[in-house]
């Protein structure tokens, strides 16, 4: 068909329209297939390392400890492996000289087996395996020389173990601290020579991996535990942050993949279609000539087609091509609170199919079926270009005071509002991207200085391996007993302690709450994983008994950084069946000092604070990386859309020419009209990147294992809007120069309407 | 003289397809007269019309307007020349569609330096009652009056009107120039009307004929008809 001819030249006589929309493609392609081969790679890793290396399903402490035969029993009756696993914590000098804790792990067997990741194993008493965000952290090389223990050491390569995919120091941690703690393993032998001089820092917990899966198997297991040997703690692998952070993390890349990347999609669908309806409108004499001589509709329909062919394909290759290198920068980002792990993720080929399929069928149709809408008018109508309908102006405005300039904008702004619509919709959505990542920076900022401190005043929290019932020199002693609650099974603990001064009781509807009244008060971050408000009831289940109760929820006590329920020790002692006047929990504002063999657990304020911060810095990396994302979306929409202006307003401004008009008077009658949509476009997307923040941490309250309120700084707010304005004035830069270049002839040519 | 073009030439194309659209045209014209440029389609008479108006260039000779060579002025100056001195009036009327008939016209006004009152103008024009409608709600006639008000309003040197007819039908062609002759005898305005239509140049003072991009003759109109009595 001649009408070939017509693509080279319609490309052409509208490069900027077709490049804009190309460069949206391409960011959305170049998104998703990272998404994508970053979740396929990183997954098909995962499975694969936890299968091998036999990562466990739950680890429990327990008050008697179990015999080898005991475990040979447990293993045989239910189905399942059981260990013990040993660490050491030491404290080692690094090379600032400043003191990390190096967990130094016994090699295991049976459950979670170490792999390593970069380099060799060990094979010499002398060879020791790092984890590889430490030695990143400290510089540090496979060959290197480590000095640990007093003693000096090989590093041969790095390690993981199948638990420590996210290198916690605490099971309930939330964020890695590579500069100041790290896994390590060294031959069985040399361990046991590290464990003569620190035999009493040793800590023990049993893994279990079940293979036979089934509910009633492992529930009538943890019963029979119970009985024989008293649980102290059972953490399961859901609720051990260690090993569901990667789950988290992939969670949320696939939900990146699979929600956030098909909205773009949407939009640049939609402005495809709007952009191409008023372009086939303005060829509308030219349709109505070839209808005439014989064309019928879908013949029409497909020529158009194809320049969504075009774009949907050239956007394609570029996006594949640009997705390799881009692998590298954006999947460490996704998987930032995970440990450096040999992934090779490649292309991954269903996702280079999607990616070419999805958008060559979506951008098609959508113009397929916008040309055939736009070809209902009838053949005459379109040559002549009277329209066979009366089109009413609802913004007459006669009896306005207003300047003809304001009429004239308000006519263009509310006159055309799917053009209006499109530039608020692209510059909600580019801000989305942009305000995502700064303000999650600073409710992180916000959270680290203000959240830490609601937990109260102490700064220890020390967690005993046993029972006490001793009376502490100093701090407040709490009873405390981890149940499971809400349909994943997400574990709460909870607090019976008679009112101190280290707590803090404040409740979100303000006043105090009446802990020693024998009311439960669950905190903010409990009540935001649980979904449950004041007046609800919550059931809980003990997870050493599998014992369920039903409490009532008396209020909401202000802090976003523990889930917890407080309540009485009495109500603890009875739920529990724990002895009255016992307390495993002490906090306090002094170090106690107590020896690590007492503990299970020491949690001090500043680790949480410095955990948060690691993350604060890695996600502040991310901005570099997220926000082009945002700025390109932005600038593009604005620029299309003010293209699109110009170009259906090119016979008025060729007449304003003619007219004596100078550019600058054009440009603010015609062009400018945007100026007062564009701070309205401003404010509803920072409206809507707030409630995407706030979406994004209650969502991930329970992967963060901290419930991080949303806020937006006065900075950010400002960063923001210079950005959406310096976006609009660069288009407007970009664009003033088309106006410039529209002939005065131009008006000249047969105008009709 | 009012209007004087020296050996204009102007070409378009390249090579075989160049078009000589004025081939060394040389014209003197005075103020206050109404000139037709008469022409078959191609002749080279709107191109002409273009150059006086200042919205296009010439590749060689000179154009003076009232003392002022058009070929010398930069292109800010050019704006204002077209600003102040220009009114144009097209066959397809050229109305800003999303303004009023009001606001059309005082969108030439509110960037002139001794405009007329629209009010008088739009009256005159017998157009004041359509004042607050879109000019997608007027026919073809009102919508070229007004245009005509829109050129008017500045109180230009020279009126400009290129196929100014061509779209109308007998009736409303002929009210068109009975208002222009009207505004004519009341402003004394220099009117030049580019028609393909012989029976326009009867109701001018000059006759001017174009073909193949120069000037076939040049002739004074004795006895001017009323545009009533002319026959389309």
């Amino acid at each position: 068909m001649v009408l070939k001819k017509r693509y080279s030249r319609n490309i052409k006589s509208n490069l900027s329209f077709y490049v804009s929309i190309i460069i949206l493609t391409t960011v959305c392609i170049m998104v998703y297939l990272t998404m994508s081969c970053g979740f396929e790679g990183m997954n098909s890793y995962i499975k694969d390392f936890r299968k091998e290396c036999f990562s466990e399903d739950a680890q429990f402490n327990v008050y008697k400890p179990l015999s080898d035969e005991d475990i040979s029993y447990f293993e045989e009756k239910y189905d399942l492996s059981l260990e013990q696993q040993s660490y050491i914590d030491i404290e080692n000098k690094d090379s600032d000289g400043n003191t990390d804790t190096i967990r130094l792990f016994r090699p295991s067997e049976k459950i979670n087996k170490y792999r390593v990741t970069y380099g060799d194993d060990i094979t010499n008493d002398d060879e020791l395996l790092l984890c590889r965000s430490y030695m990143q952290e400290n510089d540090l090389s496979n060959g290197d020389e480590y000095v640990f223990n007093g003693k000096s050491y090989k590093v041969t390569g790095s390690f993981d173990r199948p638990d420590y995919i996210s290198i916690y120091k605490d099971i309930s941690g939330s964020f890695s601290t590579p500069d100041s703690f790290a896994i390590a393993m060294l031959t069985a032998d040399e361990y046991k020579k590290v464990l003569g001089t620190h035999a009493e820092d040793e800590m023990d917990y049993y893994s279990v991996r079940y293979n036979n899966e089934s509910k009633s198997n492992i529930e009538d297991f943890r019963k029979e535990l119970n009985e024989r040997a008293m649980v102290a703690s059972y953490t399961s692998k859901e609720n051990n942050n260690r090993i569901s952070s990667a789950d988290s993390m992939l969670t949320m890349t696939k939900d990146i993949r699979d929600v956030i990347v098909p909205i773009v999609f949407f939009l640049i669908m939609i402005i495809i279609a709007v952009v191409l309806e008023r372009k086939i409108k303005s060829e509308q004499k030219f349709i109505g000539i070839l209808s005439a001589l014989g064309y019928n509709k879908f013949q029409l329909a497909a020529h158009y087609s194809v320049l969504g062919i075009i774009v949907s394909i050239a956007g394609s290759i570029i996006g594949v091509i640009l997705s390799v290198p881009m692998q590298n920068i954006l999947i460490p980002m996704c998987f930032i609170k995970l440990e450096p792990l040999p992934v090779k993720y490649g292309l991954e080929p269903m996702g280079v199919i999607i990616s070419f399929v999805v958008p060559l069928i979506l951008f098609t149709a959508s113009v397929f079926f916008t040309a055939i809408l736009s070809l209902r008018k009838k053949t005459i109508s379109m040559i002549t270009g009277v329209d066979d309908k009366d089109r009413k102006n609802k913004f007459r405005m006669e009896k306005s005071k207003l300047s003809l300039t304001t009429k004239y904008r308000l006519r263009s702004v509310f006159g055309k509002p799917v053009r209006t619509l499109l530039i608020v919709v692209g510059i909600c959505f580019g801000s989305l991207i942009f305000l995502y990542t700064y303000g999650v920076v600073d409710s992180l900022k916000v959270f680290v200085n203000e959240s830490v401190d609601q937990i109260g005043d102490m700064e220890y929290q020390y967690y005993f391996s046993e029972l006490r019932t001793d009376e502490p020199e100093g701090g407040a002693k709490i009873v405390y007993s981890i149940f499971e609650s809400g349909k994943d099974g997400k574990a709460t603990a909870l607090m019976g302690m008679k009112e101190n001064d280290l707590m803090n009781y404040e409740l979100v509807s303000g006043g105090k709450a009446d802990i020693e009244g024998g009311g439960y008060y669950i905190t903010k971050m409990g009540s935001v994983i649980y979904g449950v408000s004041k007046g609800d009831k919550l059931s809980i289940k003990n997870v050493a008994t599998l014992e369920e109760t039903t409490i009532k929820i008396d209020g909401i006590i202000d802090n976003n950084a523990q889930n917890a329920i407080y309540t009485s020790p009495e109500n603890v002692y009875e739920i529990t069946g724990l002895p009255e006047g016992s307390y495993n929990l002490l906090v306090s504002e002094e170090d106690m000092h107590y020896p690590g063999n007492q503990t299970s657990q020491v949690i001090t304020k500043s680790s949480l604070r410095d955990q948060i911060d690691e993350v604060y810095k890695m996600m502040k990396q991310e901005i570099f990386v997220m926000v082009p994302f945002g700025v390109i979306i932005c600038v593009f929409v604005i620029y299309i859309m003010i293209n699109m202006l110009i170009s259906e307003s090119k016979a008025s401004i060729s007449m304003f020419k003619v007219l004596g008009y100078r550019n600058k008077e054009i440009n603010r009658l015609m062009i400018n009209i945007y100026h007062f949509v564009i701070p309205i476009a401003a404010v509803l997307g920072l409206v809507a990147g707030y409630i995407f923040v706030e979406l994004y941490f209650q969502a991930n309250a329970a992967a963060f294992n901290a419930y991080v309120a949303a806020k937006v700084s006065v900075v950010t707010c400002v960063k923001y809007f210079v950005l959406v304005f310096l976006s609009y004035i660069v288009s407007l830069v970009l664009l003033g120069r088309k106006v410039d270049k529209i002939e005065m002839t131009e008006s000249l040519k047969d105008n009709r309407e | 003289m009012f209007i004087e073009i020296k050996n204009a030439k102007k070409s378009y194309g390249k090579g075989e397809a160049q078009v000589n659209a004025m081939d060394g045209i040389d014209l003197s014209l005075e103020k206050g007269k109404i000139y037709t440029i008469l022409g078959p389609s191609g002749s080279g008479k709107s191109t002409l019309l273009n150059m006086l108006g200042g919205l296009d260039d010439i590749d060689s000779g000179t154009i003076t307007v009232d003392g002022t060579e058009l070929t010398k002025l930069s292109k800010k100056q050019m704006c204002d020349y077209r600003r102040k001195s220009v009114g144009f009036v097209f066959q397809f009327y050229n109305l800003i569609p999303d303004l009023t008939v009001r606001e059309n016209v005082q969108s030439v006004k509110d960037i002139s330096d001794d405009p007329f009152d629209i009010d008088e103008m739009l009256e005159s024009l017998g157009i004041k009652d359509y004042a607050g409608r879109f000019p997608r709600e007027l026919s073809g006639g009102q919508q070229q009056r007004v245009a005509i008000a829109r050129a008017l309003v500045k109180n230009p040197k020279i009126l400009l009107c290129d196929e100014l007819t061509g779209a109308l039908d007998s009736k409303s062609s002929r009210m068109v120039l009975e208002f222009l002759e009207k505004i004519h005898a009341k402003y004394g305005t220099t009117i030049i009307i580019v028609t393909h239509n012989e029976a326009i140049s009867k109701m001018t003072d000059v006759v001017i004929r174009v073909q193949d991009g120069n000037i076939k003759s040049v002739t004074e109109n004795k006895e001017r008809v009323s545009p009533k009595d002319i026959v389309f």
